[in-house]
């Protein structure tokens, strides 16, 4: 009994080690998204905070003679109250003396003299920040003065009794916040760099890029697999062969070839080029190899054309190979993202897919990221709704191949 | 191919006329062709200088091969009648994507595109309609009501692909392309694809098979090349030809408008080094090396010096990045996936926890990344500050909080980008593993634990020689992505890319600039092909080890 036990702990303790370990692997991959899609939520005021905030917040806000006001926390007479911002007073500096740092004085800036001039005013560091030094009058005395924070000054008013003000500055208050998704961000951005129309763009590409592979790569596979022909073994040693070489030593040249044809800038440069793939032909001819050839002997000798053989016998077999190819080569297409920059014009907003869209966006909207994460959402939800209704596919896929 | 003494069927008058028609045709077909030559050569039908000494090529060896065709059809020989359908089949399918391109096919997809904005939401019904179809499989025990389910999911999406057909404007489309078939050369692209069809139909259909006595031998042929022809003009049209063309380019000074050849100058430009030693380790090196060339680095008093400094540079930040990544992921990765293979609950749903930054994409996840790694609002140095915080509750701890910013400086810039490929990196790397482990028996480890092996020990001298085939494809497959490095500098460091000062500059990023920022796509070219020996050399060995490890 007694073994039995310390058996169940050690067990125990495996456990709770590996879900440990697991969970904070977790936690880190999850973490950025996490962050996208919260951000994607903030509103404009909650975004430049330091410290960060994952979870987007917005202020709580109470009706006051037909305004909505933010309500803040308020210390008044030694107790914290809930009180309503009813109105913005005049901008104040919160200084404290050089000599003693607890001695602090409220100014209004234009009533602080700038030590060095306003061009190359000096500083002092103060406990590891740098604080810029300001000379004000103080009981007829000049005091030189350290800048602790700016702000405003604001009348606050019990929303109950209205009657009952106080003005405070408004780095003494806490606003009063709850959590809150705020979805505009997704609607300014699909018009902000006509997303919606690079969402439909990616999807068409996407679409017809993986319909396109998928059936070419069905016939030559079926051929490299079943059929013999004099260079069939010769031609299938080049394909594979062709997988060893990357994609950088194309880029040129088929920039050219789409100069030449009159592709640039235009959607068949996404599509056509791409429809055709040797490691998609050499998985359907791995699968294809794997069926019995009595199955099509009975169907050839029954009279069947070798095209009917392959849509009505080859290809509801070959159901999981051809999803595992297609969830790839969506990924791939949706994430393309080098050659789109090549051979489409950024600035034509009408040819754009997701990617590039993307790019240009952080560039142009580098001040709101709100935005750029709302586009990034859209740009990776699709791909997730994928994989979530095809995980399967996916794993076995790199599983059983380990194509990338 | 062995030629078959078959005796000769009687051939009535009809396939006699169809055989001497069929000669004729390609005695003209030779003529032609060679007259095409010829005009390409006098510079009258092409304009591109680059295409022409490729065109006429081309067109000289159809017309050898009708040549060859005309009396071997004659003789009634088998290969004669092979070597008619190819020429045929092969001129009849130019015709026609020229006739799709001269009618405005291709440009015309970006109308598709526009009109796809309009429609696009349709394809929820094909969501619908797949997730009726899915519901079925809930029914396996009731046939007829799996059935039901399906049927209904097809039938639904089906009429969305209709629907979005027809509201996309299908049958305008094809009436617009078939108007524009008014131009001599679009109606005669028409005809050539109409008689060039014909004629290979005349000798494909059982009768044309009949007159040459060909058997099924020759049927599977013709199908071998009938299936696997769309797939080989598309790659000698957008690979093959590409790649070759890019061998030549790196030969050229080419700026995508004209090129000429310079031999080797591009490649002896990359790789031109030159060593200098300067008397003391502060003395400018530049005005001993020769002209045009930079420093480089320095070892003590020896300066190396190099004409393209910045390559160099980029080649080590690729290796650098390479080594790096590779490691960072691997490792984890090795880690995560034997915890994975611990047949604990809930194990899925880690596992495809850990899948989704390799679904996400480079450009989306360096955008997100670009975020976390701000230096004042940034998750990465609060985190870093937290823990920092942490442990400053530690006696005799005393850290102060940082501010690094990541990618703005030199220091920094390459390991952030480092950093976030592992992350996106590991997922994929832990399911390669896992796959690894799932294929050892498990009896082998339970004679081990049996035997009394530590955890260490059966991790040690088992797990990690069995998983030896494994290790070294996530290894090779690892560094052929990661030599390609592109998006993540692009994406993360301002316009053009790879700053600071050259910090994040990759073999890839170099290349791009280089091409298309400066359009010396000659030396582009040559940048590519060198950086490819180095991923074919990687790739050389995993074709090896995956050989000598068998199946992997």
């Amino acid at each position: 009994m007694k073994r039995r036990s310390s058996y169940h702990v050690q067990q125990l303790l495996t456990y709770i080690g590996a879900y440990g370990v697991l969970t904070i692997f977790g936690l880190l991959i999850i973490f950025p998204f996490m962050f996208m899609f919260f951000t994607s939520l903030k509103l404009p005021g909650d975004i430049f905070r330091s410290p960060p905030r994952l979870l987007p917040f917005a202020p709580e806000s109470v009706q006051v003679a037909d305004q909505s006001v933010p309500l803040y926390q308020v210390e008044l007479d030694g107790r914290i109250e809930t009180m309503a911002l009813i109105d913005r007073g005049s901008p104040v500096v919160l200084l404290a003396s050089v000599d003693d740092p607890t001695r602090t004085f409220e100014r209004v800036p234009r009533d602080a003299r700038p030590v060095g001039g306003f061009t190359k005013q000096e500083s002092i560091v103060v406990d590891g920040i740098e604080r810029r030094l300001w000379e004000i009058e103080e009981a007829g005395q000049t005091l030189r003065v350290f800048e602790l924070s700016r702000g405003n000054t604001g009348l606050f008013a019990d929303p109950e009794n209205l009657e009952r003000t106080v003005e405070r500055s408004l780095n003494d208050v806490q606003p009063i916040e709850r959590v809150s998704f705020d979805t505009a961000n997704y609607q300014r951005v699909l018009e902000l760099q006509n997303l919606d129309r690079s969402l439909t763009n990616t999807m068409l590409v996407t679409i017809l890029v993986v319909l396109g592979q998928v059936t070419t790569s069905i016939l030559g596979g079926y051929a490299f697999a079943r059929l013999r022909f004099p260079g069939r073994d010769a031609l299938f040693l080049v394909y594979l062969g062709t997988i060893m070489i990357p994609f950088v030593v194309l880029i040129i040249p088929m920039y050219q070839l789409m100069v030449l044809i009159g592709w640039v800038d235009r959607i068949a440069s996404l599509i056509l080029p791409w429809i055709f793939t040797a490691y998609g032909t050499f998985l359907m001819r791995q699968f294809f190899i794997g069926i019995p050839k009595d199955l099509e002997e009975a169907a050839l000798i029954d009279g069947a054309s070798r095209l009917r053989v392959l849509w009505q016998v080859f290809v509801p077999l070959a159901g999981p190979a051809i999803a595992t190819q297609a969830t790839f080569t969506f990924l791939y297409a949706w994430n393309s993202f080098v050659w789109p920059l090549i051979v489409i014009n950024t600035g034509n907003f009408s040819n754009q897919v997701l990617t590039l869209s993307l790019m240009v966006l952080q560039g142009r909207a580098a001040d709101s990221p709100a935005l750029v994460m709302a586009g990034t959402s859209i740009a990776v939800a699709v791909p997730l709704l994928i994989f979530v209704l095809a995980q399967r596919y996916f794993v076995e896929g790199i599983a059983t191949t380990g194509i990338k | 191919m062995a030629s078959t003494t078959v005796p000769t069927s009687p051939v009535t008058g009809s396939a006699l006329l169809l055989i001497r028609f069929i000669t004729g045709w390609h005695a003209m077909l030779a003529l032609g062709l060679g007259l095409l030559a010829w005009l390409i050569t006098q510079g009258e039908l092409l304009q591109q200088d680059v295409l022409r000494p490729v065109a006429v090529g081309l067109a000289l060896i159809g017309a050898v091969a009708s040549l060859i065709a005309a009396p071997l059809v004659l003789r009634r020989d088998r290969r004669g009648r092979l070597l008619s359908m190819g020429l045929n089949y092969i001129l009849a399918v130019g015709c026609l994507l020229m006739l799709l391109g001269a009618l405005g096919l291709y440009t015309g997809l970006d109308l598709i595109a526009e009109r796809f904005y309009s429609w696009a939401w349709l394809l929820v019904g094909l969501l619908v309609g797949f997730l009726i179809a899915a519901l079925g499989d809930r029914y396996t025990h009731v046939p007829t009501t799996q059935a039901l389910f399906q049927r209904m999911g097809n039938l639904i999406m089906a009429a969305t692909i209709l629907f979005l057909l027809l509201l996309m404007g299908l049958p305008q489309g094809l009436l617009a392309l078939l108007s524009g078939l008014r131009t001599p050369w679009t109606l005669g692209l028409l005809g050539g694809t109409v008689i060039f069809g014909l004629a290979f139909w005349l000798f494909w259909r059982p009768t044309g098979a009949r007159m040459f006595a060909a058997g099924e031998r020759d049927a599977e042929v013709i199908s071998g090349y009938l299936f696997i022809a769309p797939n080989l003009i598309g790659f000698l049209l957008f690979f093959a030809g590409p790649l070759l063309f890019s061998l030549w380019l790196s030969f050229t000074d080419s700026d995508s408008f004209k090129a000429s050849f310079i031999g080797l100058r591009n490649y002896v430009d990359i790789f031109s080094l030159q060593l200098v030693s300067v008397q003391s380790p502060a003395q400018n090196a530049n005005e001993l090396l020769s002209r045009g060339y930079l420093e480089l680095t320095r070892f003590g008093t020896l300066v190396i010096g190099a004409r393209d400094r910045i390559f160099w540079i980029a080649l080590w930040n690729t290796s650098v990045f390479c080594f790096w990544v590779t490691l960072l992921s691997a490792l984890p990765a090795l880690l995560v996936a034997n915890i994975l293979n611990s047949k604990i609950p809930g194990m899925q749903i880690f596992r495809a926890l850990y899948f989704i930054p390799s679904i996400a994409g480079v450009v989306g996840v360096a955008v997100i990344w670009k975020w976390l790694y701000n230096s004042n609002i940034g998750f990465l140095n609060y985190g870093i500050n937290q823990i920092i915080g942490l442990l400053n509750w530690l006696p005799g701890v005393e850290l102060v909080p940082v501010a690094i910013p990541w990618l703005a400086s030199q220091q920094t810039a390459l390991a952030s980008l480092i950093l976030m490929a592992a992350w996106q990196l590991l997922g994929f790397n832990t399911i390669l593993f896992l796959a690894g482990l799932q294929s050892i028996p498990g009896e082998v480890y339970e004679a081990a634990t049996i035997d009394g092996a530590s955890v260490w020990q059966r991790f040690r001298y088992m797990t990690l020689p069995l998983l030896a085939p494994t290790s070294f494809f996530v290894v090779t497959t690892t560094l052929i992505t990661t030599l390609q490095v592109f998006s993540e500098p692009f994406v993360m460091t301002p316009t053009p890319g790879g700053g600071p000062n050259n910090a994040t500059m990759t073999a890839v990023l170099y290349l791009y600039q280089q091409g298309f920022n400066r359009f010396n796509q000659g030396y582009a070219a040559a940048v590519a092909w060198v950086l490819f020996l180095f991923i074919f050399a990687v790739t050389l060995i995993q074709f090896r080890l995956q050989r000598r490890y068998g199946e992997m």
